[in-house]
């Protein structure tokens, strides 16, 4: 959820209680404004009449009595007590213009002229309360949605210039490669909070960029200083199995050793390999044919290829030309296809489809997908001995660097590795 | 033969000189930068081995003083750099061959033989081991003079196991010479094995003698002498 939205959701959720209860206070003090003056007129009312009684103004009550809006009748004499006090309720009276009970606000008291009591009865319609509450709660909502419009006009225009700088950042931030030795510049802006976050961020980088490299260093060094070592031993070995009278156990000695100086070699050679591509070491480029190289490396795995039954059906649409290196492009399709030739099925296949833009390798293997830690290094899921685990990193490093796009995918028992130059198309 | 090794690391240098001088090679060693000029400016060599990375210098200016004096020594540069660059400056500077570390002794020899081949009487020689008469130039291999026909992994196992006859070579030193660099990728040993079967099959069939030996798990020998 963007910040925008979230914080306008708060914004919604918290106004909402703030609303209703300004509501209730506002229909509170209207009704209680209303009873107020409504009760204040009916008294000026009675104090007319009452006027009108002592000057027996029969004219003027006349008058008043015909507008329907007060009621004066004689009454025996009773009760002293009733006299004077009015007493103010609330009462429906028929409205023939609206033919409907209607609320009013009565007020009766009891006057005394002379020797007679007059029974006052004066009213006035008031409000209707639940037309009150749906007036109030009609505006209210209005308010709502115009707050909250205004707020989002705010905030979006907030977020166009405020958080600016912030984006810039993070734009950034998703280009820094701690391998590029570059730190993106982040300009400083206005604001404490941005400037706070982008010295940090500053600061972490160049972190980052000094661990990467002293790291790679080390990865290089170690692999360079290995070297050596290796070659003593791989010469001595050479050496030692020219020694007439060995025996079948100092044999199998041997033997195992130089499998395993081999295997260091390797791993040794591959690193050296992912060392320099990580360092772009490999920065020549030349359109490069997808076509050629898969040919070319066919031959190179034609006796396993052989040797495993498998059939290799190719499928050339169009030729797919890259601009890379033609080292790494055979070193990339090498490993692509070595790869589907060990994980293969005895008399399985190898598809290699080639488009415009793309190139498929697919080829037969275990019936569920591999997971995705294949492409990082030493993850291994075969059993197979000679395999090190870092091919298809190889394959990842070489992709990276060379702008391609690389994913894979697993349909209708098939392991398709998919290398691309955009990935718009097939990421759908 | 008189080979020149400029090489830093005492146990390489050790390795090298004995496998070397089982062939009867006269082999001198330079362990640093200035010793390795001295040599180089007095004596002349069939076939010079440098090393890139040396005490008090780099192996690439000792080539150039080496071409400089219009030396005729084969130069093979062996490195434990194994960088495209180094093997680019190497060629262009006039080093034969270039032999990334760590390398087989049997590899290095067939370089340093494949070497002295192409630079003595423009290559315009034939190898010839009793009945066995190899013509590199064309790739001919004939058996009491009369044509085998050998594949080109055959051809280059023969000439291998000739270069570096009554010696022990071991499988994976086979399959580096065969499949190079990509030779670690996936098990050629069996590859090997028919190859090698091949080869001597067709060998037998000239009536040739059987000159290889296996050995138990480790590799072949071409014996030529007992």
């Amino acid at each position: 959820m963007k910040l925008l939205a979230k914080t306008s959701l708060y914004y919604l959720i918290f106004s909402i209680p703030i609303l209703i209860l300004s509501g209730y206070i506002c229909f509170h003090i209207i009704t209680r404004e209303v009873r107020q003056s409504n009760n204040e007129l009916l008294v000026n009312r009675k104090e007319l009449i009452e006027n009108y009684l002592k000057e027996n103004d029969t004219i003027s009550l006349r008058i008043i009595t015909k507008s329907s809006e007060a009621t004066i009748k004689k009454i025996a004499k009773t009760n002293a007590k009733e006299i004077s006090i009015p007493i103010f309720s609330d009462t429906l009276i028929y409205d023939k213009k609206e033919n409907e009970l209607a609320e009013n606000r009565l007020l009766s008291s009891v006057f005394e002229v002379g020797n007679t009591n007059y029974s006052i009865k004066i009213w006035r319609s008031t409000l209707e309360y639940n037309e009150l509450f749906r007036g109030i709660f009609t505006s209210l909502v209005i308010l709502l949605i115009l707050l909250f419009v205004t707020y989002l006009i705010i905030n979006f225009w907030i977020s166009k210039t405020v958080w600016k700088p912030f984006y810039q950042t993070v734009s950034n931030l998703k280009k820094f490669r701690a391998s590029d030795n570059v730190i993106p510049r982040l300009a400083s802006t206005s604001v404490t909070e941005f400037d706070e976050l982008n010295l940090s961020l500053n600061v972490m980088m160049q972190k980052m960029i000094v661990d990467f490299n002293s790291q790679k260093k080390f990865t290089e060094n170690a692999s360079h200083e290995i070297q050596t070592p290796l070659a003593v031993i791989k010469s001595k070995i050479d050496l030692l199995i020219q020694s007439e009278n060995l025996k079948e156990n100092e044999m199998k000695l041997i033997v195992a050793i130089d499998y395993a100086c081999s295997k260091i070699i390797r791993l040794n050679k591959t690193f050296l390999l992912l060392t320099k591509i990580e360092n772009r070491q490999f920065n020549t480029t030349e359109k490069v044919s997808f076509e050629n190289t898969v040919n070319n490396s066919l031959v190179f795995f034609e006796e396993h290829i052989q040797a495993n039954k498998i059939e290799i059906i190719k499928n050339i649409e169009n030729d797919f030309c890259v601009l890379m290196n033609a080292d790494l492009c055979l070193v990339l399709v090498n490993n692509l296809l070595q790869n589907a030739i060990r994980h293969n099925i005895n008399s399985g296949n190898i598809e290699i489809f080639i488009e415009k833009n793309k190139i498929t390798i697919s080829n037969l293997g275990v019936n569920n997908p591999i997971d995705n830690q294949l492409f990082e290094r030493f993850h291994k899921n075969s059993t197979s001995q000679e395999s090190l685990g870092l091919g298809l990193s190889i394959v990842k490093e070489i992709v990276e660097v060379s702008g391609l796009v690389f994913y894979y995918k697993f349909t209708n028992g098939k392991h398709c590795f998919i290398l691309t130059k955009d990935n718009i198309n097939e990421l759908k | 033969m008189k080979i020149l090794l400029i090489e830093d690391e005492t146990e390489l240098q050790k390795s090298i000189e004995q496998y070397l001088e089982m062939e009867g090679n006269i082999v001198e060693v330079s362990p640093d930068f200035h010793h390795a000029q001295q040599k180089i400016a007095i004596y002349d060599y069939d076939c010079i081995l440098i090393d890139i990375t040396l005490p008090n210098g780099s192996g690439l200016d000792l080539l150039k003083e080496i071409k400089l004096k219009k030396s005729k020594a084969g130069i093979i540069i062996i490195s434990a750099k194994n960088s495209l660059d180094d093997k680019v400056n190497g060629l262009d500077l006039g080093a034969d061959d270039y032999l990334p570390k760590p390398f087989h002794l049997s590899e290095l020899n067939s370089r340093i033989k494949a070497l002295i081949r192409r630079k003595s009487f423009d290559g315009n020689v034939e190898i010839s081991i009793n009945e066995i008469k190899i013509l590199p130039n064309e790739r001919r291999v004939l058996v009491h003079n009369q044509d085998v026909i050998l594949t080109s992994k055959e051809y280059d196992l023969l000439l291998y196991f000739i270069s570096n006859k009554n010696r022990v070579v071991s499988k994976s030193a086979l399959a580096e010479h065969l499949w190079g660099d990509n030779s670690d990728r996936l098990d050629n040993f069996d590859f090997i094995y028919n190859h090698v079967k091949n080869l001597r099959k067709k060998l037998l069939e000239k009536k040739c003698e059987d000159y290889l030996t296996t050995i138990y798990g480790i590799g072949y020998n071409f014996k030529t002498q007992e």
